[in-house]
């Protein structure tokens, strides 16, 4: 059986599923950065160190929106919550969570025709 | 009406998941009129169907029925139950809370257990259709 990409999972904000702007959904699964440096070890010999930076273990997702009246109020309602809310990411063959999450932008509300609004999401880990 | 769940789901709540024990469910109001007659129209058929067949009728009329019971009705009189199903979400969404206090949604629903969907199902009717119905 052929693999095949991800692309059109459910996404789920507080239990509820978004419908988001195809294509839009972005994240990190929240390992942090970690740095490889090398040692001198003597005689001309060198040995690798491993250093996890644990300053970024968080994850971060993003997505759009179309600026309907429903998502402006409910995008608002996740403001409010701060980082009281969790993200899910349901497809066939992954899921993923990302709980305490929050928006951390003031999200800017482009209201058109065909105009999108991006949202910015921070918070624990992936599990 | 509060209903234990069999089998928990854990859902969202306060920014982590957590253990959804039991549903807090309200009596119908008008508000979900369409999906409860629809029930009771199944209810209907189902008691018709059973009691024009060989199934004697029940002695005791003024027994309420239990939830298991109701089902078996419904399941031999040839009842659609596929849209008593969809009947109840659309109550649960208007109707329930999780855990006492938190909203239930369409994709909550998805996560429960058929044999909870169906043990609900059976006292829903039996605590707020069927008594309703023997009055």
């Amino acid at each position: 059986m052929g693999s095949r990409i991800v692309s059109t999972a459910n996404i789920l904000v507080n239990n509820t599923a978004i419908p988001i702007v195809p294509n839009t959904f972005t994240f990190t699964e929240g390992f942090g950065d970690s740095t490889v440096r090398v040692a001198s070890a003597g005689n001309g010999r060198t040995e690798t160190v491993y250093s996890d930076n644990a300053e970024n273990k968080k994850s971060s997702c993003g997505f759009e929106l179309f600026p309907t009246a429903e998502n402006i109020e409910i995008t608002r309602t996740w403001q409010f919550n701060k980082n009281q809310n969790v993200i899910e990411v349901v497809d066939e063959d992954i899921t993923r969570v990302f709980t305490n999450a929050a928006i951390i932008t003031d999200i800017e509300k482009n209201l058109g025709a065909d105009t999108t609004m991006p949202l910015e999401w921070e918070s624990d880990p992936a599990s | 009406m509060n209903y234990e769940l069999k089998t928990s789901f854990k859902y969202a709540k306060g920014g982590d998941k957590e253990d959804a024990t039991f549903l807090d469910i309200s009596s119908p109001s008008n508000n979900v009129i369409k999906h409860v007659t629809l029930i009771e129209k199944q209810l209907f058929k189902a008691i018709n169907n059973v009691s024009s067949g060989n199934e004697p009728p029940k002695e005791d009329q003024d027994q309420k029925l239990k939830g298991e019971e109701i089902m078996m009705a419904l399941a031999a009189g040839d009842a659609n139950l596929e849209k008593c199903y969809d009947a109840l979400k659309e109550i649960l969404i208007k109707t329930c809370k999780i855990n006492g206090d938190d909203k239930f949604t369409h994709d909550l629903f998805n996560l429960m257990s058929y044999a909870d969907t169906k043990c609900l199902m059976g006292d829903y009717i039996s605590n707020f259709l069927f008594s309703s119905l023997a009055d």
